[in-house]
């Protein structure tokens, strides 16, 4: 070996050093807030959520193009607001709404997740996810947490009641005997809407040919509206 | 003489042979070695150098089997082939043996039966199982060489030669020149045969010449009694001792049980009476003998060491087979005797010793050993000669062990002797580990009823414990058997297990099985547990107790020097140090006979049964455990409710007992009587296997036997011990069958052969569409329930009154009215017409002759459904009507039927009726609804999603209706005081069907007040019943702010418009369907940034002078809302008036920092007249304490605010009470601006009962209550569109 290719590696070797000795540098001053160079990961997930994929969004049936980019526009109008105030529930709440517009339901999720996170106690947004997670993710134990923190907030809010009357009675398997318990926790709960929710016991113990069970929550909605009993006598006929 | 061709041999018959050796070691042959001086008996085969032979029937001289599949068309066993002896080989070749008769073998894809030394092909599957074969008999082989005979293709001729046939319980052997009855199943197993061989008979068997009784055949040997004889067709010879038997190469299983009695006796065999000395066996070959070159070096040996190897030799045959006759082992250099306590000579390919007891020297320093050892021709075995050392030898001796001398039983020797190999140094410094063998955990208790067919017993069970000093190495054990059951006869599947985990097979050798596997390494200290287990194939009587020979039969090895150990012995049956006496035995087993137990089957249940043959009278259950039993008699006992036993004598006749396969086994026997009791005594011999099995008891009830409706019939076996005879197949042992009681099958009860049809309910009267196909016109269930056999029905005849336009017309049988379908029935009918009587009082016939016919299991029921199509130029308004209507019993017309058993005309019991009238209409209608669900009037915030607007029910009538076009109306909702909203404030919609969305996933956008959303056909279909669909409209609300298309205030109705807003078309017309629009505009929503939500409690206290009247519970739903008024009106049981009311917060948590317990407003001292008994108090949140003109009520935030009021009491009874509600309202005229109004705007009692904001655009405390931004209590959820809410009543 010359000496001049030992130079050369001492050289080099000095240049490592003192770039790992300035990114230490770099990253204690990062810690301690004098500067800012390298993302946190509480950043990474943020650019992550509020990453703008024109591949995945459609746009609805009959919604005319112009309108379709204004929504697009608006939601990168949407990020910056995001980007200038990240702790505001609301502007993660409508950024992931303009999403769910746009059908990109897997980043409206991630939105309103974020949304949710800084505003616990926002069912709407909670219902939001249940209902997201039901109709499109078709993922339906996220769809029954959502819907269950929506009751945990307002237990009587008719709506997450209906999201899980749907999902036990219709989309997910071997659930259907929960559904029974549903309604009668939501009669109890949300009582002003008590006539829908028996109308759906009778309905939902009709078609499954449980005449005894369906007649006996009939007598509940003749006791509550009698007007409402002909229509179902009608169509279901072994009610009679 | 003749020689076999040996190459064809080594090529076909290698695998007779490989199943042969293996045999042969298990079946223990090598220990029976043929020893007799004389031939074999007639018949017998016998093996010699690879080759089989078959002494001939006369016993003159014997025939080279020259391939497996020849072997096999005799249906010889190699179970039955012995070692032959010189005798035999001495007799002259005959030549090759023939083929045999009857045996069905597979070549190249074709079944072929070999039968008059031809091969006979089957021409299809058909021919061959019409012929009574089974595929489970066929051998797949070479039948190369075999001339081809005539092909077998009818089911009708003769079976050929050799085949068993069976007719009426008889077994028929066909021989080449008529048929020879079996008599017995003795002779039928000597021919090999077995009952899954035999077919069934055809009348051309039946005609061939009756040729008498077949007898043995030649060479079987028969256990008659107790004693065996070799057989031949006409005569018998006996074996006067045991040894004589086994000198032949017999053992105790090859006997079939059976009777000699017909048979000439002829000379015993070793007529001398003596136990015969064997001739030497031939060794044909040379030995050469030398020392293995890789003896062992030099070395040293330890005290106690077992087996210490000193000198390798190698042997080997060449020119023929070897028998080592004799060894003489001498100890040679610098050593005394008594340092070894014994030697060894070790078959290093099975690592076992040859000898069975360890040999010590004599005087002139040699040990003789007499054990043969076989080396075949052509290969070399290496023998160790091994010391086992004294526990005190002489320390620093070198012994050497060498090979001295050995003799041949026959061939010629090339050795030098002595052959010797190193000397060892005996070393007694160290001291080598110990092991410590006794009786292990596993070990049974005596029994002396293991059955035959018991399997994986443990038999003997050890434990080995490796001692403190090293490490144990187990890797061979040899067990002996000092019971009387023979190793290799009467076990099997031997095999040694550890804790359960199988180790090893066990190799038999005489009294002897050893087990050599992987070495176990027991850890010092630690103890192991064995078993060796096996199954029961036979010996009754005879006892199983398996044992430990001598001490060095367990080899094992302390792991340091991997020197050999003597292992020492202890515990129970243990006798340590000797090489005389068992050093340890287990426990004794007795082998025992086979069981039989009957019982009574649920294969035949308690049913009817009706006159006529076959009848099934029930069935017993034959549970036989160990071995088959040979039944030879049968007495059933026949109890029935007719009236004398002369009745059913005569009523019941042909009585058979059948087996699970079908087959008779006994009978037909007609019933015969004796001290008043009925039986049916069959005396057929028949076998049953062992198992659970099912035998049917049938008979034929007499038409003339005075039957009558309910008579019972139940058949028993009067204590199964007394109504059987039978003995096990195997031990030929009579057996006493069990139960010790009567056991009696299920009741049968006679009744006629009888069908009920009645007309289904469905379908009912309808409307029917033109185009429409498979339609159901008519349903009618056949009930065979109360019938005393199965039912055919072979016929229907429907009456259609009928156009004859419809067509198509099928039956179907069903799984119920209209349900899935089970069996499209034949034949299709075109519609018969009225002759334009258009009228179902008018009537046609369509017969269906039914191609196959419908069988009903009697006890069941079946549903039978008409079907047809409708052509497209019916006419609307046009009946048809299909039914049945002959009422006649005795040969209906309607139904044909007949009983399956008895083949008499069924009675029909049939309830006439036209059918259902079906009318024709051009098209479906689709009807629309609102759903009673559906959602009333409610406020709804901005930016929801999922917002179900409108819930309608579509039903379709005459046919399932595809929805093509929907067009959704979006107007103003069109309630009172609220902003005129539209489209705008709809992001987008879905629709929603049974909880899934349908139509475009990615919702509909909507760009006018009238969206027109179209589906493909069969996207949305409504089926076609009462019960239609639920289809839900799903709104995405839109958000409100700056820059937000919300508008407060705004009230919007989604839904549709009326029947232009839908368009469909029927599927089975595929013609456009009516609609019929009810409702479905749905329920108008109000949209706000936020809403209130209130609930109401009653108060939990009593009434007193100042207390809570009433308890609201407001929420600010998704947002932020203020509350500007609350109203209440109050009323009391006896018309007396309140004063001083006032409203507090109880609790709230987010109400802007008002404090808990804060009044709200000031106390109103008297309330307004409301109506009579009524007043209000209504109270403005305005004061200074709130913060703000207003009460703020933070988002998802719940403010509990209590209403009090005083009121002094004038009564002594203490029954007062009061009602008080919270005033909403009815928004009946809108005196404020409508997209909201200034809090002040709203006065009490005129539409401002209840006053709160969204706070939309300002919730600052100076202009907050100003801005327009105020509504009133309007469909507030809790209040409603009503004044009062339901009012709570408190009481003193």
């Amino acid at each position: 070996m010359s000496i001049f290719s030992g130079r050369k590696v001492k050289i080099g070797a000095g240049i490592i050093g003192a770039l790992i000795v300035l990114g230490g540098l770099l990253w204690y001053y990062q810690q301690q807030g004098f500067i800012k160079i390298f993302p946190t990961a509480e950043e990474r997930a943020m650019k992550k959520i509020l990453e703008i994929d024109r591949s995945k969004f459609r746009p609805a049936e009959g919604l005319d193009p112009q309108v379709f980019e204004g929504e697009i526009k608006k939601l990168e109008e949407q990020k910056a607001k995001v980007l200038s105030d990240p702790g505001n529930a609301q502007l993660w709440f409508d950024f992931g709404y303009t999403k769910e517009f746009l059908n990109d339901h897997e980043g409206a999720i991630l939105a309103w997740e974020k949304s949710f996170a800084l505003q616990p106690f926002n069912f709407v947004t909670a219902q939001n996810l249940g209902n997201t997670y039901q109709y499109f993710i078709k993922d339906w134990a996220k769809a029954e947490f959502y819907y269950r923190k929506v009751l945990e907030l307002r237990p009587d809010h008719p709506q997450a009641y209906q999201g899980l009357i749907d999902l036990y009675r219709y989309n997910w398997p071997g659930r259907k005997s929960e559904v029974e318990p549903l309604l009668l926790e939501a009669i109890k709960n949300d009582p002003k809407n008590k006539l829908p929710y028996y109308i759906t016991l009778v309905e939902f113990f009709a078609d499954a040919g449980n005449v005894e069970k369906a007649k006996s929550y009939l007598a509940e909605v003749r006791a509550l509206d009698e007007s409402k009993v002909p229509d179902l006598l009608e169509t279901y006929p072994i009610l009679k | 003489m003749h020689k076999p061709n040996r190459s064809f041999a080594k090529k076909v018959f290698a695998a007779g042979l490989a199943v042969s050796t293996a045999l042969w070691a298990s079946a223990g042959l090598f220990v029976f070695v043929a020893q007799a001086v004389e031939a074999h008996p007639a018949g017998t085969l016998v093996l010699s150098g690879g080759t089989v032979w078959h002494v001939s029937d006369d016993g003159t001289g014997r025939h080279g089997i020259d391939s497996l599949a020849k072997f096999q068309s005799h249906r010889y066993d190699f179970a039955d082939v012995v070692s032959a002896n010189s005798a035999d080989l001495a007799l002259p070749d005959l030549g090759l043996l023939s083929w045999g008769n009857g045996v069905l073998f597979l070549e190249g894809g074709t079944v072929y039966q070999v039968s008059g030394g031809m091969k006979h092909g089957f021409t299809s599957a058909s021919v061959f199982t019409g012929n009574g074969f089974d595929f489970a008999t066929v051998i797949g082989a070479s039948l190369a060489g075999v001339p081809v005979g005539a092909n077998i293709d009818s089911t009708s001729a003769a079976h050929l030669e050799g085949t068993f046939v069976v007719s009426g319980g008889t077994i028929w052997m066909i021989t080449a020149t008529g048929r020879k009855g079996i008599p017995s199943p003795d002779i039928f197993y000597s021919y090999g045969a077995g009952f899954g061989h035999v077919a069934a008979a055809n009348a051309a068997d039946l005609s061939l010449t009756n040729e008498g009784n077949a007898t043995f055949r030649t060479g079987a040997l028969v256990n008659d009694g107790g004693t065996i004889w070799a057989v031949t067709a006409t005569s018998r010879r006996g074996f006067p001792t045991g040894s004589c038997y086994t000198g032949f190469g017999f053992n105790f299983s090859m006997p079939v049980v059976g009777s000699t009695s017909s048979l000439t006796t002829g000379a015993n065999y070793c007529v001398d009476g003596d136990d015969v000395i064997p001739p030497p066996p031939t060794s044909t070959g040379t030995l050469s003998v030398s020392l293995a070159s890789d003896t062992p070096a030099a070395g040293i040996v330890l005290k106690s060491q077992a087996r210490a190897p000193f000198t390798k030799v190698q042997l080997t045959a060449t020119g023929g087979d070897v028998v080592v006759d004799t060894w003489v082992m001498e100890r040679k250099g610098v050593a005394a005797d008594s340092s070894f306590a014994s030697v060894d000579i070790v078959d290093l390919t099975t690592n076992a010793t040859i000898n069975e007891s360890g040999k010590t020297f004599s005087t002139d320093h040699t040990a003789n050993f007499t054990e043969d050892l076989t080396i075949p021709s052509g290969q070399t075995k290496y023998v160790m000669l091994a010391g086992n050392i004294a526990a005190s030898p002489g320390a620093g001796e070198q012994p050497i062990l060498a090979l001295k001398s050995m003799t041949l039983k026959g061939g010629s020797l090339v050795a030098s002797f002595p052959i010797q190999g190193n000397a060892m140094t005996i070393n007694t410094t160290i001291t080598i580990g110990s092991a410590t063998v006794q009786r292990g955990a596993y070990t049974n208790s005596s029994s002396t009823t293991i059955e035959v067919g018991k399997t994986a017993y443990t038999f003997f069970s050890f434990q080995i414990q490796a001692g403190s000093v090293e490490d144990v190495g187990f890797s061979q054990i040899k067990v002996y058997q000092s019971g009387t059951a023979s190793l290799s006869a009467d076990l099997a599947n031997i095999k040694l297990y550890r804790d359960g985990t199988f180790l090893a097979d066990g190799v038999v050798s005489g009294n002897y099985v050893n087990f050599s596997f992987a070495e176990q390494l027991i850890p010092k200290g630690q103890t192991f547990q064995y078993q060796v287990k096996a199954d029961v194939v036979s010996g009754s009587d005879r006892t199983v107790k398996l044992a430990i020979w001598r001490v060095n039969d367990v080899y094992v090895v302390g792991k340091t020097y991997n020197a050999g150990i003597t292992p020492t012995y202890s515990g129970t049956s243990s006798a340590n140090g000797t090489n005389t006496t068992l050093v340890l035995t287990d426990n004794q087993f007795t082998i025992s006979v086979g069981t039989f137990r009957v019982g009574s089957s649920n294969s035949v249940p308690a049913q009817n049964i009706s006159v006529g043959t076959n009848q099934t009278l029930g069935a017993f259950e034959f549970e036989v455990k160990g071995e088959p039993m040979i039944v030879s008699a049968v007495t059933l006992t026949v109890a029935s409710s007719t009236t004398g036993a002369t009745i059913i004598e005569d009523a019941l006749q042909a009585v058979s007992l059948v087996d699970p396969n079908g087959n008779i086994v006994a009978g037909p026997t007609d019933v015969s009587t004796g001290s008043g009791t009925m039986t049916v005594p069959w005396t057929d011999t028949f076998t049953v296997p062992i198992g659970l099995n099912h035998y049917k008891v049938v008979g034929n009830l007499a038409t003339d036997g005075g039957w009558t409706s309910n008579n019972t019939i139940t058949v028993s076996l009067q204590t199964p011990a007394s109504a059987i005879t039978s003995k096990g197949e195997v031990t030929g042992l009579s057996v006493t069958e069990t139960p010790a009681s009567n056991t009696s099958a299920n009741t049968q009860t006679v009744k006629a052969s009888t069908l009920t049809v009645t007309k289904n309910s469905t379908p009912t009267a309808k409307t029917i569409v033109a185009n429409a196909t498979n339609v159901l016109l008519g349903s009618w269930q056949m009930d065979a329930t109360n019938s005393g056999e199965d039912i055919r029905i072979t016929s229907i005849a429907v009456r259609a009154s009928t156009t004859g336009k419809l067509n198509t017309l099928t039956l179907k049988k069903v799984s119920s009215p209209g349900g899935t379908v089970l069996t499209t029935l034949s034949p299709v009918n075109d519609n018969p017409s009225d002759n334009g009587a258009n009228s179902n009082d008018a009537a046609a016939t369509s017969t269906f002759a039914l191609s196959d016919p419908i069988v009903i299991t009697k006890g069941t029921a079946i549903h039978i459904d008409l079907y047809g199509n409708v052509p497209s130029n019916v006419n609307a308004g046009e009946v048809d009507s299909y039914g049945l209507t002959d009422t006649a019993t005795a040969s209906n017309a309607s139904v044909v039927a007949y009983g399956v058993s008895t083949g008499n005309r069924a009675t029909v019991t049939l309830t006439a009726n036209d059918g259902a009238a079906l009318t024709i209409a051009a098209a479906g209608t689709l009807t629309v609804d609102e759903d009673a669900s559906s959602p009333n009037s409610r406020l709804v915030t901005f930016g929801s999603n999922g917002v179900e607007v409108s819930t309608l029910r579509l039903k379709a009538t005459n046919e399932s209706i595809d929805i093509t076009v929907l067009n959704i109306h979006v107007d103003d909702g069109g309630l009172t005081g609220t902003n005129s909203g539209d489209y705008t404030q709809v992001k987008k919609l879905y629709l929603k069907l049974d909880g899934t969305l349908v139509g475009n996933t990615d919702g509909y956008s909507l760009g006018a007040a009238r969206t027109t959303i179209n589906f493909e056909r069969g996207a949305l279909t409504i089926p076609e019943g009462v019960t239609g669909k639920k289809l839900s409209i799903v709104a995405d609300i839109v958000e409100i702010g700056t820059n937000q298309p919300g508008e407060a205030n705004d009230d919007i109705v989604i839904g549709l418009g009326g029947t232009t807003s839908i368009t469909s078309t029927g599927n089975g017309s595929n013609t456009a369907a009516t609609e019929t629009f009810n409702d479905g505009t749905g329920s108008a929503i109000i949209l706000h940034r936020s809403v209130p939500q209130v609930v109401i409690e009653t108060p939990t206290n009593n009434l007193f002078t100042s207390s809570v009247l009433h308890r609201a519970k407001v929420s600010a739903v998704g947002n932020t809302i203020g509350l500007y008024r609350l109203s209440y009106g109050v009323s009391s049981s006896t018309g007396i008036r309140f004063t001083n009311g006032y409203v507090k917060l109880i609790t709230c948590g987010g109400c802007a920092g008002v404090p808990d317990g804060t009044q709200l407003a000031n106390t109103v001292a008297v309330g307004t007249y409301l109506a009579d008994g009524t007043d209000s108090y209504s109270f403005t949140l305005n004061g200074t304490a709130l913060g703000k003109n207003f009460l703020q009520i933070g988002a998802t935030q719940t403010a509990v605010i209590d209403f009090f009021a005083t009121f002094s009491d004038d009564s002594t009874a203490d029954t007062e009470s009061v009602s008080t509600s919270l005033l909403g309202d009815t928004a009946t005229t809108s005196p404020n601006d409508v997209a909201g109004a200034q809090a002040a705007g709203f006065s009490s009692l005129q539409q401002g009962n209840f006053v709160w904001s969204d706070l939309n655009s300002d919730d600052t405390n100076g202009s907050g209550h100003t801005t327009k931004q105020w509504y009133n209590g309007y469909y507030v959820s809790g209040l409603g569109p009503t004044t009062t809410s339901t009012a709570v009543t408190v009481s003193q």
